[in-house]
């Protein structure tokens, strides 16, 4: 295999104004060849975006050099032909669609490569049919959901012929579907020899990759296979990462199915158990969960309809005749594909919409024209999906305390108050409030936007996405959080592309598929419906595909399981596993 | 009520695309053609070329299949202002013998000739924009971005970058919506924590008193979105000082010669008549 990718000895820092520089990647050295499929994994702010972008020059090291395909870096006439061989798809999808329709788009690149017409129409064909995309040629990339976003920033990229392709963290922000979709186009391109370097936060995508490259605090922690560093406990606990929840659950029921080996997903898993002679049954699963919630209703929608654009050639109809409710005192998960209106629905919880028909009720109020807007928000605090987008203060502080400010309140009680909120969320008050907001990370963003919710003491908290791109600590403890305001009596609505997050934090759950209600059920009744979420376009949460490759191998665990510690405690009314 | 919707209120070009015999034909005739036909109606002296203008603007409607009721939409929203700016045109002229009053309050007179000119003034403006709806209607922004290019390509003899100018022009037209959604996202932010955003009976000072704290970090998310786009367009090969390849390679054909020749001896008829 020829050597693709070289670094060697890399350092690089940000400057930071008025400070010390803050140094991103320390002397880091690795190789990569032709065709090999690389995952780079760490916590965020380990550096993984910043060596990513030194890989196609976008960054140039401050020490050391890398070579691509034997061209240094630091040469700026190498940067056409390294920005030719290597592409980047970014996280977001909106800022790297250029031009104003798909076709335009994906032409970008070649025009960049100065072709001829033929030949980038040609090119442009080829790699929007590749990703199935050529039928929507003629739209604009502002119409298109994230998920055909992302293709078509892939089919931009192998328009120019790379021979690498770099995904930066590309399906933070898609559903599973979205997510699944990027991960067949990945492997695709292995198969037609293209060497993949994908970033990523979800431990069961970088399980994959042929190898993983694991950065912790600017430093190359680990380089070597998926099973090398997931089997090491201590290696993974210090590199502030998780297991891919596939391994955690099969270790802990290995002693009754000593076949298992070390599975890092589902198809592993199910490749290492032998089908049972006879069936094993179980107890059916105890009901663990206590939940406080009454039967009094704190959210009644009826029939609830919103068109954006109403009465223009624009107009797109979001919610349909949409009912549920919310009891008092619970947790609420809204599921849905992207597009079938959970955030438009949440948004409707705290007046920022108003329904166009049908009536809402939240709490003490009747959500239509007459509502006292004020009083509402401030009895229904909202956490929105990209935290980049609503902290808008300079400083943590300021920040947490805005809502108090335009309440009129001053002085000693606000500083207490924004203290307590901090302190709620974990965020130690004199550490943080006068750091600047934009200079933290995703973890640490997410905390101060539900620091400056929780500091309003609403009733109702609205949730839109709430682990979306975090690390997997950051993401356990904004759970934490989340189960702790909950235990102090506030009502929760959730809507979450993991539902692995939902099963563990929610009782009822409310599918949503193009703007209309499919239903309103118990969560363990719905996530463990694989058919139903299926043809939603929803995936399971991973305790439950597990249960369900169980079943199909004789061990007869509850079809109710949706968490791993249920799956777990399934095995262990068996008793000690004999032999 | 709540209105967040700024992103679709910044929906740039509503190209209505119903495959015309106009929608057809080379950008460069359509752009040429409006543009002859927007100098003509503004600068046409008489008042019936003026009236010829935007039948022939009417006409090309009725060409291009664009419901007449899209176009009219266009012209409600500042028809006050036209009836407030030709309101004064009635007073312009003092009676005369060629010029007959019709009536006459204090010391104001209105005469026929100030009945024309407001007559006129009307006239010329809801042409005028007729003219850019038609445009807007017509032209996609790939066209307009490739007609623009291979327009304005002349102007690299005099060492003017058009093609880095046609690149600002895309870029901020792709941008805009990303304005509008940072804008909508921050405004979102702060009404749900208590700023009265979409809250009744509001004064004209409270409503500018909301919008001052969204637009400091509308500005800085709109920076960061830029830098990422900047990183994205770098990472395709953009600025390499190759030349750049086209995509859309544009064909005059004689239809569009035949289009081109009637909206330019058209117009200077409406200019000089």
């Amino acid at each position: 295999m020829a050597l693709l990718i070289e670094v060697n000895q890399v350092s690089y820092s940000y400057p930071v104004p008025g400070g010390p520089p803050h140094p991103a990647l320390r002397d880091i050295s690795f190789q990569i060849n032709e065709g090999e499929h690389i995952a780079i994994v760490g916590a965020n702010g380990s550096g993984k975006t910043t060596l990513a972008r030194h890989l196609n020059a976008l960054f140039v090291p401050d020490s050391g050099t890398i070579r691509i395909m034997g061209l240094d870096t630091k040469e700026r006439v190498n940067h056409m032909k390294i920005h030719q061989q290597i592409g980047m798809v970014f996280q977001s999808p909106q800022e790297q669609m250029i031009a104003t329709s798909v076709e335009e788009d994906v032409a970008f690149g070649p025009e960049n490569l100065g072709l001829s017409t033929q030949d980038i129409q040609q090119r442009v064909r080829h790699s929007l049919e590749q990703v199935g995309m050529w039928d929507q040629r003629t739209r604009s990339p502002q119409h298109l959901s994230a998920g055909q976003m992302q293709r078509v920033a892939l089919a931009g990229i192998l328009a120019m012929q790379p021979a690498c392709v770099i995904f930066d963290e590309s399906t933070a922000m898609l559903d599973p579907f979205g997510r699944e979709d990027v991960l067949r186009n990945i492997e695709t391109l292995k198969q037609s020899g293209i060497t993949v370097i994908m970033i990523t936060h979800f431990m069961e995508e970088a399980s994959l990759a042929d190898r993983i490259i694991g950065l912790h605090q600017g430093q190359l922690r680990f380089d070597g296979s998926p099973e090398d560093l997931f089997t090491d406990d201590k290696l993974v606990k210090s590199m502030n990462l998780d297991k891919p929840r596939v391994l955690w659950f099969a270790q802990q029921i290995t002693p009754w199915i000593p076949t298992i080996k070390s599975p890092l997903t589902v198809e592993q898993f199910k490749k290492q158990i032998e089908p049972r002679p006879a069936q094993q049954s179980f107890a059916p699963l105890e009901d663990h969960h206590f939940f406080r919630n009454t039967q009094e209703s704190l959210v009644i929608g009826n029939q609830i309809s919103f068109t954006y654009l109403q009465n223009t050639p624009l107009a797109h109809q979001a919610l349909e005749d949409i009912s549920f409710s919310v009891r008092k005192g619970s947790v609420h998960g809204l599921i849905g594909a992207t597009g079938s209106g959970k955030s438009t629905l949440l948004q409707h919880l705290n007046g920022l919409y108003l329904p166009q028909t049908g009536t809402l009720k939240v709490g003490p109020f009747e959500v239509n024209h007459e509502t006292d807007l004020l009083q509402l928000r401030r009895y229904t605090g909202m956490v929105f999906q990209n935290p980049n987008y609503q902290l808008f203060e300079q400083y943590v502080g300021d920040e947490i305390a805005y809502g108090l400010k335009v309440l009129g309140i001053t002085g000693s009680e606000l500083r207490e108050r924004v203290k307590l909120a901090m302190s709620q969320v974990g965020l130690d008050f004199e550490e943080f409030k006068d750091r600047m907001t934009f200079a933290l990370s995703g973890g640490e963003k997410r905390k101060v936007a539900l620091a400056s919710t929780l500091v309003l003491d609403p009733s109702l908290m609205l949730l839109d996405e709430p682990t979306a791109g975090l690390d997997p600590i950051a993401r356990r403890e904004i759970l934490g959080q989340m189960v702790r305001v909950h235990n102090e009596g506030k009502t929760l609505v959730v809507s979450s592309h993991q539902l692995e997050d939902l099963a563990l934090l929610t009782d009822h759950v409310t599918l949503l598929s193009e703007g209309k209600a499919v239903c309103t059920r118990e969560t363990e009744k719905i996530l463990s419906a694989h058919e139903l979420l299926h043809q939603y376009q929803m995936i399971a949460p991973i305790a439950a595909q597990m249960a369900s490759v169980l079943h199909e191998k004789g061990w007869m665990v509850p079809e109710n399981i949706i968490i791993g510690q249920q799956l777990v405690a399934a095995f262990q009314t068996l008793g000690e596993p004999n032999g | 009520m709540a209105n967040f919707e700024f992103t679709q209120n910044l929906s740039f070009g509503q190209y209505l695309p119903t495959n015309s015999w106009f929608h057809q034909r080379d950008p460069r005739a359509k752009i040429l053609t409006i543009f002859f036909l927007m100098i003509a109606i503004t600068f046409a002296r008489n008042t019936y070329m003026v009236l010829a203008g935007l039948l022939i603007v009417l006409l090309i409607f009725l060409i291009s299949q664009i419901p007449l009721k899209n176009a009219l939409r266009g012209i409600r929203t500042p028809l006050p202002f036209l009836i407030f700016i030709a309101f004064f045109q009635l007073f312009r002229f003092s009676p005369a013998a060629d010029n007959p009053l019709i009536l006459s309050i204090w010391s104001f007179t209105i005469t026929m000739q100030g009945l024309f000119a407001a007559g006129t003034i009307i006239l010329r403006f809801v042409s005028l924009i007729l003219t850019i709806s038609l445009a807007s209607f017509t032209l996609s922004t790939s066209d307009l971005i490739y007609g623009l290019q291979s327009l304005l390509k002349p102007l690299n003899w005099l060492k003017i970058p058009s093609e880095d100018f046609i690149m600002v022009v895309q870029i901020t037209l792709g941008f805009l919506p990303l304005l509008g959604q940072a804008t909508e996202q921050i405004a979102k932010a702060q009404a749900a924590r208590g700023a009265a955003w979409g809250v009744k009976n509001q004064n004209f000072k409270q409503r500018i008193q909301l919008i001052i704290p969204v637009i400091v970090p509308m500005f800085l998310t709109s920076l960061q979105k830029a830098e990422t786009m900047a990183m994205a367009m770098d990472s395709r090969g953009y600025g390499n000082h190759l030349k750049r390849g086209a995509y859309r390679q544009l064909t005059f054909k004689k239809q569009d010669g035949f289009l081109l020749v009637t909206a330019f001896s058209i117009s200077a008829l409406l200019l000089f008549l």
